[in-house]
């Protein structure tokens, strides 16, 4: 629980990580069911592994005569919108992170954190 | 210009440019603070230094040849295998980035053990965490080392004179003849291993972090680019992406086998869109004597998961006949149970065009499989080679394996970690960030187009060393001489890269965390000096006399490094940077857990040479409970059980929570930080 002594940068880092970890939740989550279900020949389910939790899901087996590229570019369709459009968004949100969401903290050495003042393996 | 030619003026090039950042960052250490330029650059990297030395040192030398040589070998899967790495420069340098970065200078921490030595006011986790650290990265430098002296070898191939006039000559003269006893008489890699070694220590040395870092700046900027300009001149081979990717679809199910060099290689092809396995193995001479007629025999059978499996039986290599491809080829097409699944032939290529079969027949060392083009473009990529041919690559759990692989693991390893206590202000890390991002989406997405594409113009035989080689096959096949050169040299300045910071890792573990921290704290700055410079020497010296002929068991430690740093680092640094309850037996709970469950998960691994040698047949594959990789298990160990020793544990110390967690006014920073405990 935050407390009214607590660093700033702790705080905002806090916040930060948080926002991280959900996005890249959300890229495996999406990425490997969206692969997962449309991009896979086979969904043989195999006892003891992951497999084996899910429903049958042969009626996601795909086939050659199912592929298509979309827009032409010669990327298959499920790793098009499974990878290639996910990594696009990702840079715009790596963007809006880096850029929008992620604070500037004010200087280490205008805090008393640079490395003179606390480094005790430091000779002047 | 040749291609080899071409690759020598690159290389001489990058040589040049290495020592000069070294001498450069040499002069400015004189003028700072020693230990903190030698081994963090005195927390002053800059937006471009620290993204490249970040991107440069996650991309080892398997960027530029083992995921190419995957993307070749199972196709568009590959995108999956690697699809985390879009959110992976967010993670590892976001995730901890900027509170590390606090913390450690909090703590005047310049190494990881150093940081878990002040949080937990623990000399004792800080002296674990440096032997763990030192073991680790000891034995995977002796495989970049080796990686290294092999990439380098194979560099110098063509520079003219070097095959056979330098080689000869060293081993005339006997210049090397006691590492050529130890190393078993390779004198070309022995040659290519002291290069790379002298280059390296000598550089990292002398230079310290600093050379190390801007040396990544040149070679992930070279790296890049290379890569880039590489993407034209494929596509223009292919016909496109789209064209390359629809006919690899459409191609029939094929196995290849044998090498065009040796005039060995047989082409198999689908008659079905069946499983089919084949296998060519040698007869003991007492089964061979009872072959009659041609050297071999085939003989086909369904197994038990209704795979067709065709076994070629080659008389024994004492046997006064032996068959060549073109008996193999005839014997399978001419057996009626085989050619109805398969027909095989002598593949025709355009850059050995003269290939009649001639070599003697291929040997596997295990069953292959023959798989249809369509199983590159979709999931889950059969494997084609080995005990599990015919098994998938990519499962959904090493799907979600691969996420953590990836991007958790990735900001749980110690020289990734150190990286983000060396940047100069949150600025620096929040564009940094964003450059990495930029940059590898701009690296290893266009790989998976590039080498998918490779399929179409670099036929497997063709590659006489193997998929690993198809970066540089590729370059000198399509481009230009001097891209060529860059893209050959590669994979070497990934490796250096990496190798770099390695050195690195060790020298500060041994000299700050176990002979400053632990043993003599009293140094005087010419003591210090003097110790670091020779400590990373040695470092590399040791290495480098190591990878001249490295212990088996040395190369099965390696498999388990990334994941065993991340399931025992993540956890203790994560935790204590960001929850005040995390106590000093938690943290030695997370740590032991992380490390422990690793190793028994690659025990397998670690045990299979030993039982081998004593006659008891073990798996040899990590134990992947659920489907899962050991680093998930690794991790849920360590982070579960640091959590539950924490909250078992009584409170830390007030001072030093109010040291990691409250203002600068609060924290009490002009205390040296073991004088509040």
């Amino acid at each position: 629980m935050a407390e009214p002594d607590d660093d700033p940068v702790f705080r905002d880092s806090k916040r930060e990580t948080l926002i991280i970890l959900l996005a890249w939740a959300a890229c495996m989550v999406w990425s490997v069911s969206y692969c997962y279900l449309n991009g896979y020949t086979r969904h043989d389910r195999v006892p003891g592994e992951v497999s084996a939790l899910l429903p049958t899901l042969d009626q996601h087996d795909r086939t050659l005569e199912s592929l298509t590229t979309p827009l032409g570019l010669g990327i298959p369709d499920w790793a098009f919108w499974g990878i290639v459009v996910p990594w696009i968004l990702c840079v715009f949100f790596s963007a809006w992170f880096c850029f929008v969401y992620m604070t500037d903290d004010p200087e280490p050495q205008d805090r008393g954190e640079d490395e003179r003042m606390v480094n005790p393996a430091v000779e002047d | 210009m040749t291609h080899e030619l071409a690759t020598g003026l690159v290389f001489l090039g990058y040589m040049v440019g290495v020592f000069g950042l070294a001498i450069l960052s040499n002069r400015l250490l004189q003028k700072k603070s020693f230990l903190a330029e030698y081994f963090l650059g005195s927390r002053g990297l800059g937006v471009w230094a620290l993204a490249f030395t970040f991107a440069a040192t996650s991309a080892s030398g398997g960027s530029f040849t083992g995921y190419p040589s995957l993307v070749y070998t199972y196709g568009w899967i590959v995108a999956l295998w690697i699809g985390s790495y879009m959110i992976v420069p967010v993670v590892t340098m976001g995730l901890m980035g900027k509170r590390l970065n606090q913390v450690a200078r909090r703590a005047g921490a310049l190494t990881i053990p150093d940081v878990i030595r002040e949080r937990f006011a623990s000399p004792g986790l800080g002296l674990f965490s440096s032997i763990v650290i030192v073991f680790f990265t000891l034995t995977n430098l002796i495989a970049q080392f080796k990686a290294g002296g092999i990439i380098l070898d194979v560099l110098l191939e063509g520079t003219p004179g070097y095959r056979d006039q330098i080689v000869p000559w060293v081993e005339q003269t006997g210049l090397l003849s006691p590492l050529l006893a130890i190393a078993g008489s390779n004198t070309g890699y022995v040659i290519g291993l002291l290069l790379f070694s002298f280059t390296v220590i000598v550089y990292t040395a002398y230079g310290g972090f600093r050379a190390v870092v801007w040396t990544d700046v040149m070679q992930g900027i070279v790296m890049g680019i290379g890569v880039l300009i590489l993407i034209p001149f494929t596509m223009m081979a292919v016909g496109g992406l789209n064209k390359a990717t629809k006919d690899l679809a459409e191609r029939p199910p094929r196995l290849v086998v044998g090498l065009a060099a040796q005039d060995n290689a047989i082409e198999y092809l689908g008659n079905t869109r069946s499983d089919v396995i084949v296998h060519h193995k040698t007869l003991p001479p007492a089964v061979a004597l009872d072959i009659d007629g041609p050297p071999l025999t085939v003989e086909v059978f369904e197994d038990e998961q209704d795979r067709i499996q065709i076994d070629v039986n080659l008389a024994a290599p004492t046997g006064s006949i032996q068959a060549t491809a073109q008996d193999v080829v005839k014997a399978v097409n001419a057996s009626p149970e085989a050619s109805r699944w398969v027909s095989a032939s002598i593949p025709k290529l355009e850059r050995y065009p003269d290939l009649t079969g001639g070599g003697t027949a291929p040997v596997m060392d295990a069953p292959n499989h023959l798989r249809p083009g369509s199983d590159l473009v979709f999931g889950p990529g059969l494997k084609q080679k080995g005990q599990g041919a015919g098994d998938p690559f990519h499962p959904i759990g090493m799907a979600i394996s691969f996420f953590f692989m990836w991007a958790i693991s990735g900001a749980g390893q110690p020289g990734t970690m150190v990286r983000l206590m060396a940047f100069r202000d949150s600025k620096t890390l929040r564009y940094a960030m964003f450059t990495v991002t930029i940059y590898f989406g701009c690296i290893y997405l266009p790989i998976i187009f590039l080498f998918t594409a490779a399929q179409q113009i670099i036929h497997p035989a063709e590659l006489t060393a193997g998929s690993d080689q198809i970066m540089p096959q590729l370059a000198s096949r399509v481009a230009p001489w001097w891209l060529a050169g860059i893209l050959i040299a590669a994979p070497f300045a990934a490796v250096m890269s990496t190798v770099d910071s390695f050195l690195l890792l060790i020298s500060s573990a041994v000299v700050r965390d176990i002979y400053q921290r632990s043993i003599n704290p009293d140094l005087s700055e010419r003591s210090v000096k003097i110790i670091s410079y020779s400590t990373t020497a040695i470092s590399g010296i040791l290495v480098t006399l190591m990878a001249l002929n490295p212990p088996r068991f040395l190369q099965d430690f390696i498999v388990m490094t990334g994941g065993g740093f991340a399931a025992t680092f993540l956890a203790p640094v994560f935790l204590g940077i960001y929850w005040k309850r995390m106590t000093r037996i938690g943290a030695w709970l997370a740590m032991a857990a992380g490390f422990i469950t690793t190793v028994i998960l690659f025990s397998p691994v670690l045990l299979a040479a030993p039982l081998a040698a004593l006659n008891v047949s073990w798996r040899s594959e990590e134990i992947h409970l659920f489907g899962l990789h050991p680093l998930i298990w690794g991790l849920i160990a360590s982070f579960g059980l640091g959590i539950l020793g924490s909250l078992a544990s009584p409170k830390p110390p007030q001072s030093l929570i109010k040291r990691y967690f409250a203002n600068p006014e609060q924290a009490g920073l002009n205390e040296s930080p073991s004088a509040q405990v």
